[in-house]
């Protein structure tokens, strides 16, 4: 009888405990603030595409992030407006490999873009001729497989 | 042996050419049908929807500011949809550059969030909205409004609303889309008509209503919205870059302000 006394009185005790543990505090990081973030691809990302803010750009919300394989490139499908620069910025935490951002246009054909390489970066500038359907899309030039994340920005 | 070296000079253009065709080759068809379709990326923002938009017709976005007027409905997804449209409307507070209306516009979509129970997530952005409307901070705002879209589609599919979410975002488009079209109509540029061709991401949505539940697809404001962007299905799907004609501009238009219309009004009993 004791014995389940004590099983019972222990039970209450920890749910006791629990409840009066305090929720930590729920705040909300500013957009796109990638300080908030441990570091990861996504947040790489932001932090090279950050630097166009001062050039006028604004960066979506939304972001690719997954695992690029050699030989395996992925592609994005995205809707660009004619009149518009966009910027997009492709970034992975592994300095011996290296990825290269290549844009098409919807019949596939390759669009150009000025493109710019880091050590674990890779940007390409676009302004968007025509609004259109275009690709983008991400390959591992060097290494075997690395987590990498892709964010955009326009002006 | 001169002869050898031709030969072996022709072979060499040839190969070094060939190696620079397939590094510049383009994408075959089964690597764009296989595409990532994302919601989050592949659907443009009302943000850069608009800035395109002002850049070929520099409208007086002043009197593109509505007052939101959300009607009172018992279906949620109407409800959907006039948060899509209020976010929209967000971004040509933006352009407008009024701080006043873009606060008020944030406060109009955190009331429906609540009512959608859709708020947790972008409550701390309401109190953001205010503090860089006032700063005047429009690109910031333009992303923090991002954010707060991308907030509440997050909450929609937490909670299993993906119908909801489907609604959001066609309300959001359809607004964008009445916009562009009606400026088509008063100035039409015809480089301009690029921008209210979106066959992919129509074709997108479509096949995301028509995917819903046959007892929300069976109500009859899913069946208009069904109906109405059917019919202008065939307006988009252009072969070629051809603009488009006059009277699918027309046809645009009309159908993109009868359902925003339709979005404003009580929904008509099942």
């Amino acid at each position: 009888m004791s014995r389940t006394l004590w099983i019972l009185l222990l039970v209450i005790s920890a749910s006791v405990a629990q409840s009066e543990t305090p929720d930590p505090p729920k705040s909300k990081p500013a957009p796109l603030d990638w300080n908030q973030a441990a570091l990861s691809p996504r947040s790489r990302a932001l932090e090279v595409a950050a630097e166009g803010k001062s050039q006028g750009y604004a960066m979506r919300d939304g972001f690719w992030s997954g695992t690029l394989v050699k030989g395996q490139p992925v592609v994005l499908a995205v809707q660009l407006f004619a009149w518009n620069d966009y910027r997009f910025t492709a970034a992975h935490l592994e300095p011996g490999s290296r990825i290269r951002l290549s844009i098409f246009d919807r019949w596939g054909n390759a669009s150009g873009g000025q493109e710019s390489t880091g050590e674990t970066s890779a940007t390409a500038d676009f302004s968007a001729v025509r609004s259109d359907r275009y690709y983008i899309q991400l390959e591992l030039t060097e290494g075997d497989k690395v987590g990498a994340s892709m964010v955009y920005s326009y002006k | 042996m001169a002869q050898r070296v031709t030969i072996a000079g022709v072979l060499l253009v040839f190969l070094l050419g060939v190696a620079a065709f397939a590094k510049t080759r383009g994408l075959d068809r089964e690597r764009m049908r296989s595409a990532v379709f994302m919601e989050t990326m592949t659907l443009p923002s009302p943000g850069e929807f608009f800035v395109a938009v002002d850049k070929q017709f520099q409208p007086n976005w002043s009197q593109l500011v509505r007052p939101a007027a959300p009607v009172a409905t018992p279906l949620r997804e109407h409800l959907a949809l006039q948060l899509g449209v209020l976010l929209a409307d967000g971004y040509v507070a933006i352009e407008a550059q009024d701080g006043q209306a873009a606060k008020n516009n944030g406060r109009d979509v955190l009331g429906l969030a609540r009512k959608l129970n859709v708020s947790q997530n972008v409550l701390a952005r309401g109190q953001n909205i205010s503090d860089l409307s006032d700063k005047g901070d429009w690109r910031t705002l333009r992303e923090e409004l991002d954010a707060m879209q991308n907030d509440i589609r997050l909450s929609m599919q937490e909670q299993n609303d993906d119908d909801l979410l489907v609604f959001l975002m066609i309300g959001s488009w359809i607004r964008q889309m009445e916009i562009a079209s009606n400026l088509l109509l008063k100035n039409p540029i015809p480089e301009a008509k690029e921008l209210l061709v979106q066959p992919a991401i129509l074709n997108h949505l479509l096949e995301r209503l028509s995917g819903l539940p046959d007892k929300t697809l069976a109500n009859p404001l899913a069946q208009n919205y069904l109906t109405q962007l059917e019919a202008i299905q065939g307006l988009m799907a252009k072969g070629s870059y051809a603009p488009l004609a006059d009277q699918s501009v027309q046809d645009i238009a009309a159908t993109m302000s009868g359902l925003l219309h339709a979005t404003a009004e009580p929904p008509p009993k099942p």
